[in-house]
C-alpha cells in the first residue's frame, strides 16, 4: 500500500510541477557518460547506488530514544573508514547507541533494535574481491568479536590515526560518557589503551575528534571537540511552538571545553589544553565569554594560513566557531572572529555541525564548508590564503540551496573526477517534522549533492544523483573514501535509528584520476608501511590545467573518519601529472610523473627536492 | 518549489521504518488542495482542505483546542451560504496564520494559498506566504510571494525590504539593491534600507560603499543597530583598515536589524498557551521589559496555575521590579505544589541571604542541591555562604564537589577553585591554596584573576615556604593590559616589596593610592597607606586576611582603570 502511494504521489507531484606500489592497481573501465561531460549526461544511470546491504553492511543504528528526549539521542552516529589490517582496502567502523535511561528496557525504545546482536560498535572487514566482470567489489564481514573491539558506550563518533607510529591505524571513539582509544595490535585485534593514556577519564561528551601533529614532532596529537554539559538527570522540557516536547537546543545546557592532547610518543598524552590553546588575543579582538567553549560538533585540521603548520577549525553549535591558528611555538591562538569564519554574514552564531576544508577554487588554500540548521543555510567561507575568509554562501548557491535542510556530515570531494571539488551534505532535522506526531522518530530529510561549476558557483544535482538521494532519513555521520579502489570516492552514511548506507560511486572513474597514499618511511622490520601522514598537502600539476591542491586527512565531516588517501580527478586528460608534496614536517618533495588511474604510495624522503630548492 | 519538494517521502526501508502511509494520505490531500487552489476556489475550499488537519497529538492541549476551534470556525464560514469570498478568504487566512504561528508551516501553506486565491487583492496573504516560504528555505517561492504583494501594493515598505532580504539570501545583490533604494526614496532615514544596501555592496566586494551605507545606518539608528557592527567590521577589513575592523568586531552583537512589522507581530500573539506566554515573557525579559514579562507570565499562569517554571519566572521578574516580597511569595507557592523544584529552593536561598537570614539561606541551598545534585549555582552559593559563615571545612567539601562534578575548564565553575583557595587561606593552609590556584591557572589560562590572586598570595602569605616574590612579579607582568586596575598596582607593590625593592614598591603604592582616591574608592586608602608605611620603612607586607588575595572583591567593587 505504501509503495503504491509513493509511486502515485510521485507521479502526481510531477504532474503538478509548474514547469608506486599499487593498491587498486587497475585502470578504470570505459568512460562514457561522465556527469557534466556533455556526452551521455542524460541522468539515465544513477551516480550513486546504495549497496550496504548487498555487500554485508547490515548495521542498523539504535539511538535508545524512549520519549524522554535525552539530548545525546539526536546526535549520532558517526562512521569510520580505515584500513585496519593494512590489506589495501577500506574497512568500516560504526558506533552504536544503547538505552540511556537506566530504568528503561529495550522494549521501551521508540525504534527497537533491528537485530538481537549486542549493542556495541561494529567493525566490518572489507574483503575486496574481483567480480565476474573483473570489477572490484567490496564484501564486508563483521569481525567485531575477533578484533577485540569492545566499544559499548553510547557512541557518537570516531577518529582515526596512527598514534604509535607503528604503521597500524588506531581508533578513537567519542562517547556520551568517557571517550576510548583503541590501539591497533597489528594482528587484526585492538586493545583499549584509554586507561593510563592521559586522556580525560571523567564523563565527557566528545563528538568530533581529529588527529593532528600540531607541534610537528612526528607524533599525532589529538583534538577533541566536546559538546554540552549534559546530565541525564536534567529534565528541562523544551516544547515547540505547538507545545509538543522536543529535543532542547544546546544553549539549554552550555558548552563543554574542548581538549588538546599532546602525544608524548610513548602511548600516552599530556593534556595541554590550558597551556596550548589561547583565546581571544589575536588582533585585540576579545571573544564573547560564551564563545570560549562552544558546543563543538565538527573539527577540521588544515594549514589555513599557509605557513606550513597545521591549524584547527572547530564548528560550534549555536556559538562562534573557533579557528586555532598555530603559533609555531607549541601554542595555538583563536582567530576565528576577525578571520570572518566564526559567524554568519550578519554576525550571527549558527549551528555548525559538519565542516570540511578543501581548495574548491584551485587557488592553493583551504576553503571551508559548514553545515547548519534548517533556515540558516550552509556556509562557504572562501580563504584569501592568509586565513581571512569571505562568506560566499549566498553567491555560490550553497547557502540558499541548503536552507530547507539541517546538515551534518559533509565533505569536499570530486565525485565526478572532473578535477573540481564538489560537496555533499547528509541531512536530518533536530526538531520533529511538523504534523507527524505518530512517527517514531520524525527527523528525516534527504541528503544533498552540489556540483562545482568552476565559476565559484555550485549547482544542486541531488535530483540526478540516484534513488538513494530520494530517501528521507535521519542522517548524521558521513565518511568519504574509495571503498572499492576503483578510482572514485564513495560515501558511507550513518543514519540515526536507521540503517547504514554505502553510496557506491558509479560515475567518477569514467574519467581519469590519480590516487596517492602519503606515508612516512617505515621503521624497523615491521611489515607495515609507515603511517599515513595526515596533514600532508599535495599539488597535482599538469601543463595547461589548474594545479589541484589536496591534503591527506581523516578528519572533517561530522563525527566521522574518512579515507586518508588522496584521490584527484583528472578529467579527460590522460597525461601523467607531476606531484609535489608538502609533508607535515615542512619538507617539500616532487615526483615528476605519477601513474594515472591507479593508486601510488609516496613515501617521505623518496621524492626529489623541488627545483627551487636544488638551485 | 512546493513545500512537498522539501520532503523525501520515500521513507526508509528498514530500521526506523516510518508510518508513512497515513502521512502520505494527508500529504496527498494537501496537494490536492494546493493544486485546486489554482482553479475553482470553491472546489478547493469546500472539500480537500478541511481534511488536512495535522497530527497534533503531541501538541499541548491548549494549542490543540485552539486549532480545532479555529478549524470549526472555518467550517462554519465555508458552509454559510451568505459568506462571500472575502469572508471565506479571511477564514482560510486566519486558519493559516494560526497554523503558521504554531510552527506548522507545511500545513499552513494551503490555507494561506486558498485565502490568496479567494481574495487576490488582499496583500496580507502573499505577505504571510512570503515569510512562510522564507522560514522553510523555499526562497524562489518566497520571492514570488513578496513580488505578488508588490503587484498589489507597489510601495509596500515591508514587502520591499523582505524581498530585498530574500534576494540577498539568493546571492542576488544586484536584484536586492533597487528594492532597498526604492524604500530609501520613500523613507530617507530608513535604517533597514541603508543596511540592506550596505550588505548588497559587501556581497559585491564593494567595501567602500558598504562602509558608507552601514555607517549611515548605524548613525541613523542612534548607534542602537548593533547588529551592523559585524558586517561593518568585515567591510573595513576588506579596505585593509584593521583597526576599524577590530573596533567594530568588539562591538558586535547578535541583534537582527528589522523594521517594525505589525502583521508578523500579530502572528506572534496568536497562540494562547502557557508555553507561548512563557516564550513571550522570556523575550520581554531579554528586553528588560519587566512589566510586560510579568504580564505574560501571569497570563500563562491563568491557564496553568501549577506550572512551576512559569511561576518561577514571575518571581524572578518581581524581584527585578524591586518586589522581593512578591518574589518570595511566588517561590514559596511553587514549593506547595512542587516541593522538589530545586530552582525555587535556590531562589529562596538567594533572597534569604540578601535579607541577612543566612542560616535559612543555607537550608534552602542545601535543599536545592539535594533535589538537584548537579545544580552548580546552588552548590557554589552554598559553598560561599558556608565560607562566609566560618564553616570552612563544609565549604571546602562543597567546592570540591563542584570541581569534581564540573567539566575541567568550564568557565561557569571557575569560582569553585577560587573559593576553594580562599577557604584554604582562611584555614591557614597557604601551600594548598597556592597549589589550587596554580592548577586553576593552568586550566583557565585566559582568566587573569587566577594569576593575580596567586601573585598576591606569593607576595604576602605568612608562610615563608609559600612566598616567592620573583614568581609573583613574573605573573603580574604577564597579565594583559586590559586587567590594569588599581589593585594590580598595589599587587605590583606587594611583589616588589617581597623581593626587597622597597623604594619601587612605595612608588607603585603611592600611584595606586592616587588612583583609588581619584577613582571613587577613598574607602580603600587608609589600608593602602598602612602598606605604604611598611614599604617606606623597608618591610614587606604580610597578611592572613583572605581579602588581600581576592581580586574578586576588588572587581565586584568596581574596577578603576
Amino acid at each position: 500500500m505504501a509503495g503504491a502511494l509513493i509511486v502515485l504521489t510521485a507521479a502526481i507531484l510531477a504532474g503538478c510541477a509548474p514547469s608506486g606500489s599499487s593498491l587498486g592497481d587497475r585502470a578504470a573501465a570505459g568512460r562514457p557518460g561522465a556527469p557534466g561531460s556533455g556526452s551521455g549526461d542524460s541522468g539515465d544511470a544513477a551516480w550513486f547506488v546504495d549497496r550496504a546491504a548487498a555487500v554485508g553492511l547490515d548495521f542498523v543504528h539504535f539511538n535508545g530514544a524512549s520519549g524522554r528526549f535525552y539530548y545525546p539521542e539526536i546526535l549520532p552516529p558517526g562512521v569510520g573508514l580505515l584500513d585496519y589490517d593494512n590489506d589495501g582496502d577500506l574497512d568500516v567502523f560504526l558506533v552504536q547507541g544503547r538505552m540511556l535511561d537506566p530504568e528503561a528496557n529495550l522494549s521501551d525504545a521508540l525504534v527497537p533494535p533491528a537485530s538481537p546482536r549486542p549493542l556495541s560498535a561494529r567493525l566490518y572487514r572489507n574483503d575486496l574481491e574481483a567480480g565476474d566482470d573483473g570489477v572490484p567489489s567490496p564484501r564486508f564481514v563483521d569481525v567485531t568479536a575477533a578484533s577485540g573491539l569492545a566499544a559499548e558506550g553510547y557512541g557518537l563518533g570516531v577518529a582515526t590515526g596512527d598514534v604509535h607510529n607503528d604503521g597500524w591505524v588506531d581508533l578513537f571513539v567519542t562517547n556520551f560518557g568517557s571517550d576510548r582509544l583503541f590501539g591497533n595490535n597489528g594482528d587484526g585485534t585492538f586493545t583499549d589503551v584509554s586507561d593510563g593514556a592521559g586522556l580525560e577519564e571523567r564523563g565527557t561528551f566528545g563528538v568530533s575528534a581529529a588527529f593532528v601533529d600540531y607541534d610537528r614532532d612526528g607524533w599525532l596529537d589529538l583534538y577533541i571537540g566536546n559538546n554540552v554539559d549534559y546530565d541525564l538527570d536534567d529534565d528541562t522540557v523544551c516544547p515547540n511552538a505547538a507545545g509538543a516536547r522536543d529535543y532542547c537546543p544546546p544553549e539549554t545546557y552550555g558548552g563543554l571545553p574542548d581538549r588538546l592532547y599532546r602525544n608524548r610518543g610513548d602511548g600516552t598524552f599530556d593534556d595541554v589544553t590550558g597551556t596550548a590553546l589561547r583565546h581571544g588575543r589575536t588582533g585585540g579582538v576579545t571573544r564573547a565569554a560564551a564563545g570560549r567553549y562552544g558546543p563543538a560538533l565538527g573539527v577540521a585540521t588544515a594549514d589555513y594560513d599557509g605557513d606550513g603548520w597545521p591549524d584547527i577549525y572547530v564548528a560550534n553549535d549555536g556559538t562562534e566557531n573557533l579557528l586555532w591558528i598555530n603559533q609555531r611555538d607549541g601554542t595555538l591562538t583563536d582567530a576565528a572572529v576577525l578571520s570572518g569564519a566564526a559567524l554568519s554574514e550578519l554576525g550571527t552564531p549558527e549551528a555548525g555541525m559538519g565542516v570540511d576544508a578543501g581548495d574548491f577554487d584551485d587557488d592553493g588554500d583551504e576553503d571551508l564548508f559548514l553545515t547548519h540548521l534548517t533556515t540558516e543555510g550552509n556556509n562557504l567561507y572562501v580563504n584569501d590564503g592568509s586565513a581571512l575568509f569571505r562568506d560566499e554562501s549566498a553567491q555560490s548557491g550553497l547557502g540558499s540551496g541548503s536552507l530547507p535542510y539541517t546538515g551534518w556530515g559533509s565533505a569536499w570531494f570530486d565525485f565526478d573526477n572532473d578535477g573540481r571539488l564538489d560537496v555533499m551534505a547528509v541531512n536530518g532535522t533536530v526538531v520533529a517534522v511538523d504534523g507527524r506526531a505518530g512517527d517514531a522518530f520524525p527527523y528525516d530529510q534527504r541528503n544533498t549533492l552540489f556540483r562545482n561549476l568552476g565559476n565559484r558557483r555550485f549547482a544542486d544535482v541531488t535530483d540526478r544523483a540516484g534513488p538513494v538521494f530520494d530517501l528521507s532519513e535521519v542522517s548524521r555521520g558521513a565518511a568519504f573514501g574509495d571503498i572499492d579502489n576503483d578510482g572514485d570516492v564513495d560515501v558511507l552514511v550513518g543514519n540515526n535509528a536507521g540503517p547504514v548506507r554505502l553510496l557506491v560511486n558509479a560515475v567518477g572513474n569514467r574519467r581519469h584520476w590519480v590516487g596517492l597514499r602519503l606515508v612516512a618511511s617505515a621503521n624497523g622490520p615491521d611489515p607495515a608501511p609507515g603511517r599515513d601522514m595526515l596533514g600532508a598537502r599535495v599539488a597535482v600539476i599538469r601543463d595547461g590545467e589548474p594545479t589541484r591542491w589536496r591534503r591527506a586527512r581523516t578528519d572533517g565531516s561530522y563525527a566521522s573518519a574518512s579515507d586518508p588517501r588522496v584521490l584527484v580527478g583528472l578529467g579527460d586528460s590522460p597525461a601523467a601529472p607531476a606531484v609535489r608534496v608538502l609533508w607535515p614536517s615542512g619538507r617539500a618533495e616532487v615526483w615528476s610523473s605519477v601513474a594515472i588511474d591507479r593508486y601510488t604510495t609516496l613515501t617521505e624522503g623518496r621524492g626529489q627536492p623541488p627545483p627551487e630548492e636544488t638551485r | 518549489m512546493s513545500l512537498h519538494r522539501l520532503r523525501g517521502w520515500t521513507g526508509s526501508a528498514n530500521g526506523a521504518t516510518r508510518t508513512i502511509g497515513a502521512t502520505l494520505i494527508a500529504s496527498f490531500a494537501i496537494w490536492v488542495a494546493g493544486c485546486a487552489g489554482g482553479g475553482d476556489p470553491e472546489a478547493g475550499s469546500g472539500t480537500a482542505l478541511p481534511a488536512t488537519l495535522p497530527d497534533l497529538s503531541t501538541a499541548d492541549l491548549f494549542v490543540r483546542e485552539q486549532v480545532r476551534s479555529q478549524h470549526a470556525a472555518l467550517m462554519r464560514t465555508v458552509a454559510a451560504p451568505a459568506a462571500d469570498a472575502a469572508a471565506r478568504a479571511a477564514a482560510y487566512g486566519d486558519m493559516g496564520k494560526l497554523l503558521m504561528a504554531a510552527g506548522l508551516a507545511d500545513v499552513a501553506e494551503p490555507y494561506l494559498r486558498q485565502a490568496q486565491t479567494l481574495a487576490p487583492d488582499d496583500a496580507r496573504w502573499p505577505y504571510y506566504l512570503g515569510h512562510l516560504y522564507r522560514t522553510t528555505g523555499a526562497l524562489d517561492d518566497s520571492a514570488a510571494a513578496f513580488d505578488a504583494v508588490l503587484r498589489i501594493r507597489p510601495d509596500d515598505p515591508l514587502a520591499l525590504l523582505s524581498l530585498g532580504d530574500v534576494h540577498l539570501l539568493q546571492g542576488r545583490p544586484e536584484a536586492a539593491e533597487p528594492l532597498f533604494r526604492a524604500q530609501l526614496a520613500m523613507q530617507p532615514d530608513s535604517v533597514v534600507a541603508h543596511v540592506g544596501i550596505g550588505r548588497a555592496a559587501l556581497a559585491r566586494n564593494d567595501y567602500a560603499r558598504a562602509v558608507e551605507f552601514l555607517e549611515e545606518g548605524l548613525r541613523l539608528s542612534g548607534q542602537t543597530a548593533v547588529g551592523v557592527h559585524y558586517p561593518l567590521a568585515l567591510a573595513y577589513r576588506g579596505l585593509g583598515r584593521l583597526d576599524r575592523a577590530e573596533e567594530h568586531m568588539r562591538q558586535r552583537a547578535d541583534v537582527a536589524i528589522l523594521a517594525e512589522d505589525p502583521l508578523m507581530e500579530a502572528l506572534d500573539t496568536l497562540i494562547e498557551s502557557p508555553r507561548a506566554y512563557e516564550r513571550r515573557g522570556n523575550r520581554a525579559l531579554t528586553r528588560r521589559d519587566w512589566v510586560s514579562a510579568a504580564g505574560y507570565f501571569r497570563r500563562g499562569l491563568v491557564l496553568e496555575p501549577g506550572d512551576p517554571t512559569l511561576r518561577h519566572r514571575l518571581g524572578t521578574v518581581l524581584f527585578q521590579m524591586g518586589d522581593p516580597g512578591g518574589a518570595f511569595a511566588e517561590f514559596e507557592r511553587i514549593l506547595q505544589t512542587a516541593p522538589d523544584f530545586a530552582l525555587a529552593h535556590f531562589s529562596l536561598g538567594v533572597l534569604l541571604e540578601g535579607a541577612g537570614r543566612r542560616p535559612e539561606a543555607i537550608e534552602r541551598f542545601e535543599s536545592a542541591v539535594r533535589h538537584e545534585p548537579g545544580h552548580v549555582e546552588a552548590r557554589l552559593a552554598l559553598a560561599g555562604l558556608l565560607r562566609r559563615q566560618g564553616r570552612f571545612e563544609e565549604a571546602l567539601e562543597q567546592y570540591e564537589r563542584v570541581i569534581e562534578q564540573g567539566p575541567a575548564g568550564d568557565p561557569r565553575i571557575e569560582e569553585a577553585p577560587f573559593g576553594h583557595a580562599i577557604t584554604l587561606v582562611r584555614l591557614g593552609r597557604y601551600a594548598s591554596a597556592r597549589d589550587r590556584l596554580t592548577d586553576a591557572l593552568a586550566m583557565y589560562v585566559d582568566q587573569p584573576f587566577f594569576a593575580h590572586a596567586l601573585a598576591r598570595l606569593l607576595s604576602g602569605a605568612p608562610d615563608a615556604g609559600v612566598r616567592n616574590g620573583a614568581r609573583a612579579l613574573a605573573l603580574l607582568q604577564g597579565l594583559p593590559e586590559t586587567t590594569q586596575r588599581l589593585d594590580l598596582g598595589e599587587s605590583m607593590a606587594m611583589a616588589l616589596a617581597e623581593t626587597g625593592r622597597y623604594e619601587t614598591a612605595a612608588r607603585w603604592q603611592r600611584d595606586a593610592i592616587d588612583r583609588a582616591a581619584g577613582g571613587g574608592r577613598p574607602d580603600l586608602v587608609p589600608r593602602m597607606r598602612e602598606k605604604l608605611a611598611r614599604y617606606a620603612s623597608g618591610r614587606p607586607w604580610r597578611s592572613d586576611d583572605p581579602v588581600e588575595f581576592d581580586p574578586f572583591l576588588e572587581r565586584s567593587a568596581g574596577a578603576v582603570r
